[in-house]
């Protein structure tokens, strides 16, 4: 099989690869799709903030809602506080667990309201946390003391020992103070006091856990909104000796006496929250709707449910893949969402500020999230793949059978084109038959032209361009053909249109020489001696003349007569031996050495023919070697072949290849024996060599020999086997 | 010596000439006819004693052949040599077989060519006189040869040959057991041809015998060599 350097299966891959392409076509139009869609949405969101944030003006205008918002001072860091909207239920246990969303402000030395005692870090700091439900207010402190001291079990007072103070005024105006001090780590209820600072009761309405800690305690209580109006003070009194039982600092968000100092604490607003909520269910599309306040305070907000629960039911799916289907399916969306940067994505977040009397007094925030955006995404670059690894394979496919339809087509074109001419170029005509059935003999070589294939050359339209050249090789080939036949033919008939002008000179020639001694016997003058010499040469040139005309037709002469009818079997080794005895007398000069190397060969042909062939070597090898020579003739046997090698010592082959010597007419210039008129050769001998070779089915090759001094014509005969017996 | 007249059937004047110079000056009497109806129309009235036939005459490619079964229509015994320059198998293969004595290609030489009409002419004049007798015959195992009437017998079965295929025989048979090279019998059977014009005719002579007898082996192929006559 020939190999190509760049076949035509290779070539339509390639094309074929130009498919993978539509991936990245499509990767860049969907990221353009995805980002067109996030700018829209963005917009939409914008107009629907816009709207929401006028509708939530007008409104404001009438109930008042927003009056409490404008209206609040600048906010005192630490000192005014802000309680968030808790989306879970809070346990009154004094463990931290159920407050991880809610921001905790730490306190500190700048936090101290009251110092009698020089302060160390480790005496008191702590954070404070606060929440809502929208009807209590939740409050958690985490204290850090190193000595916590707890209420005496005797003593009435709740000023000796650690305790929290929290004062507020009341929806009357009335600042209120109470007073956190558990005899030990329990749920407690508030102290109330009286204006004089003695606990007065407890009040049920205010309670909690106190909960030791590793490194001081946690006390988490709640209080009805219901009591508040806006002040608001909360502080951590630290009594650290046991027995002087002396509050050593108090730290806080202010004084509790002075009611001056504290701050105000703000909630975020239900009615607002619910007017978000409204909003929200309006527009599905918004996961989120926030309001802050001018002091980045949420006062209201709205959150989606829903995308709480699809993100947790798509867990669950992730967690529970069985199916293998599922597997490739989420291996591909994993793979994919690690691939895809985060920012290709852009989650949309619009604020839009919200004026009240001229001035902006808060802000709305409306979200989309991130994940839906980056979900559409992965799902049409998922589609993508799917849809490009299809399309790659599809168009992998195709080319690759169209490449193997064309190499065939072109290969049976191929060979048949080999087929057709032959090593000695000579044309047999193409057919459609099986490449097979074109092995032929020699001696059928000059079939005619079949009608099949006039038929071929008239039908109509030819398929495609492959068939328009095999069409059109068939009937060129068949022009071949016919020329070649003329010329085959023109060697023999120009032989014998010579041979009757020849026959002319030869008889008049012969005519003279016989009437001699008739004109001497009737007195006439006799051709002289000197003359004769004349007539002695003209006849030595009839005689080559004629001899080339011969060997002009030997050829066709020979292929005339191989008949496959005087095949017999017979002894390849006696025919060799009787012939290299014949050649001992032919040519006295030279030597022969035989080498046979078994009794008897037996191989199926003509032994006449094989005769002929090896008359042809022998006469080359005779010719084109030196004096006093020796010419070795060797027979062997190899595998299945009889192989049989003329050896000479003399010139090499020339360069320009030597098969070529085995066709027709391509002789090399004799120059070691002179120009004596009986080594005239037409470069003949070789080609009926190779005729009756090809005729038994061999094979022969001519080489110089290793050592550059001669020639050695091999020839490859198959030997009789049971099978050869029966063509 | 009776003057025999000899039929030249050739289109080519001069060579029709050279011909007839050529018997005329051994003393025939010779008629040149260049094309076949000229020569049929004569023969109509009177046959030639001996005919020698071009195969293609002017326009006529196979001329030679029609007349060659013409005249043998006519005549068993007119001795009818074909001279042609056609040289292949086929030609001579159907030449022979129209009853020709025998196929000469057209570079015979003379001398080749009047020792095979005198020795036809020979035959003829032993026909008409009584059996030579056991001198002209040559007995070798089966085979009977008569080299004045150029008959040939195997096994007491007539075998019908052409004068070349005859004197080859003969020169085999004479000397039954050793090798004749083809060269010897070239110059025997008086022919000048290629060495596998040889092979050709000794093929034909094997097929003749072996039309007789299918186990004919008697020509062995000295390959390189020549032929024998194996007893």
């Amino acid at each position: 099989m020939t190999n190509y350097r760049f076949s035509l299966r290779k070539q339509l891959l390639l094309t074929s690869l130009v498919l993978l392409l539509v991936p990245v076509v499509g990767y860049v139009g969907i990221s353009q799709w995805v980002n067109l869609l996030s700018r829209n949405q963005q917009h939409n969101l914008q107009t629907s903030a816009r709207l929401m944030a006028q509708v939530l003006v007008d409104t404001g205008r009438y109930n008042n809602r927003l009056h409490s918002i404008a209206m609040v001072e600048p906010i005192r860091p630490k000192k005014d506080l802000y309680a968030g909207h808790t989306p879970t239920a809070i346990v009154l246990d004094g463990k931290h667990n159920d407050w991880q969303q809610i921001k905790a402000i730490a306190y500190g030395k700048q936090q101290l309201v009251q110092i009698d005692h020089p302060y160390r870090k480790q005496s008191l700091t702590f954070n404070l946390s606060l929440a809502t439900d929208y009807k209590s207010l939740y409050c958690l402190l985490q204290v850090k003391d190193n000595t916590v001291v707890y209420r005496d079990l005797k003593n009435i007072t709740v000023h000796r020992n650690d305790h929290i103070k929290l004062s507020f005024v009341d929806l009357l105006g009335k600042p209120q103070h109470y007073i956190i001090a558990p005899r030990q780590p329990s749920n407690f209820e508030a102290h109330k006091l009286a204006a004089n600072g003695r606990s007065i009761r407890y009040d049920r309405k205010i309670n909690g856990a106190w909960r030791a800690t590793d490194q001081g305690y946690n006390v988490e209580f709640k209080l009805p909104l219901t009591m508040l109006n806006g002040q608001f003070a909360i502080a951590v009194a630290d009594v650290d000796d046991r027995d002087s039982r002396a509050v050593n600092f108090t730290m806080g968000t202010a004084d509790t006496t002075d009611i001056n100092t504290w701050g105000n604490i703000s909630l975020p607003s239900k009615a607002l929250s619910a007017q978000l909520s409204s909003f929200r269910q309006a527009a599905p599309h918004i996961d989120q709707i926030q309001l802050y306040d001018s002091y980045n305070q949420l006062i209201a907000e709205s959150t989606s449910t829903m995308t709480k629960d699809s993100a947790i039911k798509r867990n669950a799916a992730n967690e529970n893949i069985t199916s293998i289907t599922n597997f490739t399916t989420t291996m591909t969306r994993l793979t994919i969402s690690k691939l895809l940067p985060a920012q290709t994505s852009p989650g949309f977040d619009v604020t839009t500020p919200i004026l009240f009397g001229g001035k902006q007094i808060a802000r709305l925030q409306l979200q989309r999230s991130k994940a839906t955006v980056r979900e559409i995404h992965i799902q049409a670059l998922q589609k993508l793949l799917y849809q490009s690894v299809l399309l790659l394979a599809l168009g992998i496919t195709i080319a690759l059978v169209l490449a193997s339809i064309l190499n065939r087509r072109l290969k049976a074109f191929t060979t048949n084109m080999q087929l057709t001419v032959d090593a000695q170029g000579k044309v047999h005509p193409a057919t459609d038959s099986a490449p097979n059935k074109q092995r032929q003999h020699p001696t059928k070589l000059y079939t005619k032209p079949n009608t099949k294939l006039n038929t071929k050359l008239n039908r109509a339209t030819p398929l495609d361009e492959i068939q328009q050249i095999s069409e059109g090789f068939i009937a060129l080939s068949y022009r071949i053909q016919q020329y070649n036949h003329h010329l085959e033919a023109m060697a023999a008939r120009l032989a014998h249109e010579l041979r009757t002008p020849l026959s002319v000179i030869r008889t008049s020639l012969q005519n003279l020489n016989l009437q001699n001694p008739n004109i001497q016997n009737q007195g006439l003058k006799p051709i002289d001696a000197n003359n004769q010499v004349y007539l002695d040469r003209a006849d030595n040139g009839l005689d080559r003349l004629t001899n080339i005309l011969n060997k002009m037709s030997e050829p066709t002469r020979l292929e005339q007569n191989l008949d496959e009818e005087d095949i017999e079997h017979f002894d390849l080794a006696m025919v060799v031996q009787g012939c290299v005895k014949g050649y001992k007398q032919i040519y006295p000069e030279k030597r022969f050495e035989i080498d046979i190397e078994s009794q008897v060969i037996s191989i199926m042909g003509i032994p006449d023919l094989i005769a002929q062939l090896l008359d042809k070597l022998i006469h080359n090898a005779v010719e084109f070697s030196k004096p006093n020579s020796a010419i070795k003739i060797r027979l062997t046997i190899q595998d299945d072949f009889a192989i049989l090698r003329v050896i000479n010592a003399g010139p090499e082959l020339p360069d320009t290849g030597a098969a070529q010597l085995l066709d027709a007419m391509v002789s090399i210039p004799n120059t070691s024996t002179g120009s004596a008129a009986e080594n005239f050769h037409l470069g003949l001998g070789l080609y009926i060599a190779r005729i009756i070779v090809d005729f038994h089915d061999g094979h022969i090759s001519l080489a110089n020999r290793d050592d550059s001094q001669g020639v050695i014509v091999t020839i490859k005969l198959p030997l009789l086997r049971l099978s050869t017996k029966l063509r | 010596m009776t003057s025999y007249n000899i039929a030249i059937v050739e289109d080519d004047d001069l060579l029709r000439e050279n011909y007839s110079d050529l018997f005329r000056n051994q003393g025939y009497q010779v008629s040149g006819y260049k094309n076949r109806p000229d020569a049929e129309a004569i023969f109509e009235t009177r046959l030639p004693d001996l005919a020698i036939i071009d195969i293609s005459l002017e326009n006529e490619i196979d001329a030679g052949f029609s007349l060659c079964q013409w005249l043998r229509q006519r005549s068993e015994m007119l001795p009818i040599i074909f001279l042609s320059a056609r040289d292949s198998d086929i030609d001579i293969v159907s030449g022979l077989r129209l009853g020709a004595d025998d196929y000469l290609t057209k570079d015979v030489s003379l001398i080749h060519l009047t020792a095979r009409v005198a020795a036809l002419f020979r035959r003829r004049e032993a026909m008409t006189k009584p059996d030579p007798g056991i001198e002209a015959r040559l007995q070798q195992g089966d085979l009977e040869l008569d080299s004045q009437r150029f008959s040939c017998r195997w096994k007491g079965r007539k075998i019908d040959l052409t004068l070349t295929e005859f004197w080859m025989i003969y020169s085999l048979a004479k000397n039954a057991g050793h090798v004749k090279k083809r060269q010897q019998l070239m110059q025997e059977s008086h022919i000048v041809v290629d060495e596998a014009s040889i092979t050709s005719q000794i093929k034909r002579i094997r097929k003749k015998f072996l039309l007789v007898d299918k186990n004919f082996s008697r020509i062995e192929t000295v390959y390189g060599i020549g032929y024998r006559w194996h007893h």
